[in-house]
């Protein structure tokens, strides 16, 4: 299981700039959280079941994620119920799992690294951008480096019990860790000096937009104003 | 004319004199093998001579005594230093852009970045993997990465820390055509007995803290 893959690498959503993207996940998400009429949360819901079939993803993969937030969000629910609002707590409930399914076709269908990019030419601060890349980069190798410790360890007839040995055989796999991580820093800056860099990350694959990401934002708005004109004329047909 | 020289350079580390009074010399276009048994200190010369460690005594570059970061810099883009390990040397999310790196630190225009880069994929076969994700790659694709990842800078030299570990037959008769055919200043430090029988090259040998001369 790899934990750092984009979903649906056949659909276009796959294909799309991170940046549009982002654009209209914000757009539709800020929406979504700030409204309080039942009417236009739903407006919104074809949408988001449009993007979910686009996907064309492991379902099962996307279900156990919105399962894992809508375990929690049933507490709300109930709570709500108890206070007497189920309207509340199924809004809530509504509205918290339309901008999960948005952010997973539009957010988890990008690699990484595009979604860091993107907030660079958004001109998010570029040492801010470094630092959440390098950090996203690393925390793979270092869980890597994890892992082939404890299999080292377990090769060796370690069992975890509670006993003073197990927790020093932790200790000392996170102490090592620590100062393996720190090394590693040390070298891979020196990999950077010694390839001329100057401070600065330069990026080789410009990214440009193409015809299919004018298309879809032109879309998504299309949907976006059709959703709140229509809900503005106060077309109240639920509740 | 020579490229690298060093003059009775001394480096301790941890307590420990790990180079003592080493004179080395390097022509343009001169190719040798460092030999020598583990911990001999044969890592800690190239970073030496890529001035990451302290040391006393001279590295000379064209003639040029390197005197503080500003020289060490330059003389950085023109030796490529190939890392023992290459997971300590990659650190740009897809291959593409690992070669692309020193090129683009140089300034050099897109056209010729392209260029470099389409050039380094070809050479070392990894065009397949250029879309990559360098945590996806195996162990000897992550070395002939890093090998290509300094090619991309066009640089005068290469040293290159135990390049053939984690390479197949394969692989490692492509890296052994490279090394031979390539036209630059080459240092390979190795304990590679097929690959020292591979290519007929000068070879020093680092033990106790002296270099010597072998053949
Ligand atoms: N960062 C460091 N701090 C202190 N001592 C170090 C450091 N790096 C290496 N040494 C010591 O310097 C000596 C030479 O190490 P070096 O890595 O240069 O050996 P090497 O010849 O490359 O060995 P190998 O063949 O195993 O790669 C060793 O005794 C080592 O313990
Ligand atoms: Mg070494």
């Amino acid at each position: 299981m790899n934990y750092f893959e984009a979903l649906g690498k056949e659909s276009f959503l796959y294909r799309l700039d991170a940046r549009v993207k982002l654009v209209v996940l914000l757009l539709f998400a800020w929406k979504i959280a700030l409204s309080s009429s039942f009417g236009e949360v739903l407006g919104f819901a074809p949408f988001a079941v449009a993007l979910l079939f686009c996907l064309r993803g492991d379902m099962g993969q996307i279900f156990r994620i919105l399962f894992a937030a809508d375990a929690f969000l049933v507490f709300l629910v109930i709570s709500a119920f108890i206070y007497g609002n189920i309207s509340l707590g199924l809004l809530l409930f509504l509205k918290s799992n339309e901008i999960l399914i948005i952010s997973i076709a539009l957010l988890m269908t990008s690699e990484p690294f595009q979604i860091f990019r993107a907030f660079r030419d958004f001109k998010l601060p570029a040492k801010l951008v470094q630092l959440f890349f390098l950090t996203y980069r690393y925390i793979y190798t270092i869980y890597e480096e994890y892992r082939l410790m404890m299999k080292s360890a377990y090769c060796r007839g370690f069992k975890p019990k509670t006993s003073l040995n197990t927790y020093r055989t932790y200790a000392y796999i996170l102490a090592n860790l620590l100062v393996k991580s720190y090394f590693r820093a040390d070298r891979i800056y020196k990999a950077m000096l010694c390839r001329g860099f100057k401070g600065e990350f330069l990026v080789y694959r410009e990214s440009k937009m193409k015809r299919e990401d004018y298309a879809f934002a032109a879309v998504s708005f299309l949907v976006f104003t059709m959703v709140e004109l229509w809900s503005l004329s106060g077309q109240k047909i639920f509740l | 004319m020579e490229l690298i020289r060093t003059e009775n350079l001394s480096v301790k580390r941890g307590g420990r004199e790990v180079l003592k009074n080493v004179n080395f010399f390097l022509q343009e276009r001169e190719k040798v093998f460092i030999i020598g048994p583990n911990g001999s200190g044969k890592t800690t010369f190239a970073e030496t001579l890529m001035g990451f460690v302290e040391f006393e005594g001279g590295i000379f570059f064209k003639g040029k005594r390197m005197e503080g970061e500003e020289d060490f810099y330059s003389l950085r883009t023109k030796v490529g230093y190939v890392f023992q390990n290459p997971d300590d040397q990659l650190f740009s999310p897809t291959v593409e852009e690992e070669l692309a790196f020193a090129p683009m630190n140089l300034g050099y225009s897109r056209g010729k970045v392209k260029t470099l880069v389409e050039s380094a994929l070809e050479k070392f076969g990894i065009r397949h993997l250029r879309d990559t994700p360098i945590y996806k790659l195996s162990g000897g694709q992550k070395r002939l990465v890093s090998i290509a990842a300094v090619m991309t800078m066009n640089p005068e030299g290469l040293i290159l820390d135990e390049p053939t570990n984690g390479l197949d037959e394969e692989n490692f008769l492509m890296l052994v055509d490279f090394l031979r055919s390539v036209e630059k200043a080459v240092i390979v430090i190795t304990h590679d007995k097929n690959l020292i029988d591979a290519l007929d090259w000068k070879k020093y040998y680092l033990k106790d803290g002296y270099l010597t001369f072998v053949k």
